[in-house]
């Protein structure tokens, strides 16, 4: 495809984008909460497409499209298994919704340090999620520039895309902090799945004449990929280490539970879970068929992340869109780099600085929290420009290593009894425990790091916390809150 | 709003488990659309509608 092609195309996505962004920030105030959380008045359509487009990554289409293409349907199922994760929304959002609100909480660390009274565990939360996010988000932009060279067969290098990328990154959020990226999320997570449902009805019918015909091949041709472990790679061991860790995907990583403050009501937060369960179902049905796809007609390849540039390369996908299908993987990458680089951005205003320093104004926190978003940008292209092995292990590592605070944050909500010290040994050995697993390939019992850190972090949640002294009062008023504004709010 | 609670719980608990297990010990051997693919799509769909469920209780 021709090089000229692509950035035409690329000019056109980002220039609607700096539109709507710079039509997003109207009105902003100076000030964390506006920057950050765009003051929690986010409406539920705008909420759920911001929901859909930061949880959704390069990942569906190439990874996971991948994941179909290597080992068969089990990707469907460890997909749907993390979608069904949401219905920890349902008990965790309206109690994160309703304490942010009373206690003004911005970030997740700050809920936990507040309720568990430790400015130490609200730092050590903001480190670990910097420590697995920077990597996960270098990949995300590594992803774009391996993609745009691909697609260009080398006329735009790794480096220009991996430019380009990081440039769209900053520039949206810094402009317009949660608000810009809210309303260019919406923009993206349209293109992502109007672009890919398009292109998936031509390949289906294209080349298949329907679904019927996909499956008659798939069941004739390659019936193992219909079932698991099917052709080997979704053993129970694998299919349970990828899954587990992305059921609670919804309350381990920051950028996706901080989206639980930003509903302006919870009618808003309805809409944004139901509408981001109808995305997530019909985006993943589309990766899914896409590596089915090209398990039919391209059985030759020598990895599951050639399958998607290969299949767009075919005479079945017509040229505009692949075009197309490359903006809409550009979009999914963007939007979800943009929303981590924003979160952690204000982890450092909101959990380091003002945890360190409560006296600085909250311009201050504002000004500084804001450059963060173009120096956490550099520092993940920086990552991306090294392409050492490591940072894909820091990013596998990323979902079993998140998946340790989960203990802590169901424990605020429910167990009076948990305490600080409980909650950073959870994390940090967690952490720990799950980045050696990961870089040591150690799988005791065939269980993967994800299995593992979440055993190792909730048993010492549960020991620790025994074996220290809980923040009673301030357990006491922040569960018996949550359960009279449950109450009143019907929401169980 | 306790009782409920927990048997929303125990009602995912039961759904999520059937999602790991029943593909790999019942249907492993189905090698058809109407095996694990369709399993797996009824327990999403099942899962959203009881979300759908909870959520539409709420009050602001």
């Amino acid at each position: 495809m021709k090089a000229s092609y692509i950035y035409i195309a690329l000019l056109l996505y980002f220039s609607v984008g700096t539109v709507i962004a710079i039509y997003a920030k109207r009105g902003m105030t100076q000030g964390v909460s506006d920057f950050f959380i765009a003051n929690r008045t986010i409406g539920g359509f705008v909420a759920a497409l911001t929901y859909s487009a930061t949880t959704y990554s390069a990942f569906m289409m190439v990874g996971l499209a991948g994941l179909t293409y290597v080992g068969g349907v089990g990707a469907w199922g460890f997909e749907l298994i993390y979608l069904s994760g949401l219905v920890l929304v349902a008990f965790f959002g309206p109690r994160f919704w309703l304490t942010g609100k009373k206690y003004g909480y911005i970030t997740p660390a700050e809920l936990l340090g507040d309720r568990y009274q430790s400015k130490a565990l609200q730092a050590v939360m903001a480190v670990a999620s910097i420590i697995f996010l920077i990597p996960y988000s270098a990949v995300q932009l590594m992803g774009i520039g391996t993609l745009l060279e691909g697609m260009s067969k080398g006329a735009i290098p790794f480096m220009a895309g991996l430019v380009i990328a990081t440039f769209v990154t900053i520039i949206w959020a810094y402009m317009g902090g949660m608000r810009a990226v809210a309303w260019t999320d919406s923009l993206q997570a349209l293109i992502m799945i109007v672009i890919s449902s398009l292109s998936v009805i031509f390949v289906v019918y294209g080349a298949f004449g329907g679904f019927g015909g996909l499956f008659g091949v798939l069941e004739t041709k390659h019936a193992q990929w219909l079932s698991v472990p099917g052709p080997g790679f979704f053993k129970m061991s694998n299919f349970v280490a990828l899954a587990l860790p992305w059921f609670f995907f919804c309350l381990s990583n920051p950028q996706v539970s901080q989206r639980l403050f930003i509903p302006k009501s919870l009618s808003a937060m309805r809409t944004m879970v139901m509408g981001f369960l109808a995305f997530g179902f019909i985006y993943t049905f589309i990766s899914i068929i896409w590596g089915f796809s090209a398990r039919a007609l391209i059985p030759g390849l020598k990895s599951g992340d050639l399958a998607t540039p290969s299949l767009l390369s075919l005479d079945v996908v017509p040229a505009g869109i692949a075009i197309l299908v490359m903006v809409g993987i550009t979009a999914a990458a963007i939007s979800t780099t943009n929303s981590i680089i924003l979160t952690l951005s204000s982890m450092v205003s909101q959990d380091i600085l003002k945890v360190s320093n409560p006296n600085l104004e909250d311009s201050k926190l504002y000004s500084i929290g804001r450059i963060f978003v173009p120096l956490f940008a550099i520092a993940a292209f920086l990552f991306a420009t090294l392409k050492l092995g490591l940072i894909a292990v820091l990013s596998v590592a990323s979902s079993a290593g998140l998946l340790v605070t989960v203990p802590p944050i169901i424990g605020a909500f429910f167990w009076k009894r948990g305490t600080a010290a409980g909650a950073i040994t959870a994390i940090v050995v967690g952490g720990i425990s799950a980045f050696v697993f990961q870089f040591g390939g150690i799988k005791p019992l065939g269980w993967g790091p994800g299995v593992w850190s979440g055993i190792v972090s909730t048993s010492l949640f549960i020991i620790v916390s025994l074996l220290t002294a809980a923040p009673r009062e301030k357990a006491e008023e922040f569960i018996s809150y949550i359960n009279t504004a449950l109450k009143e709010k019907k929401a169980i | 709003m306790q009782n409920q609670l927990v048997a929303w719980v125990v009602w995912f608990f039961v759904i999520v488990l059937a999602a790991f297990t029943v593909p790999f010990w019942l249907l492993s051997g189905v090698q058809k659309f109407y095996g694990a693919f369709l399993f797996w799509g009824v327990f999403a769909l099942a899962a959203i509608l009881s979300v759908g469920i909870i959520t539409s209780k709420w009050r602001d």
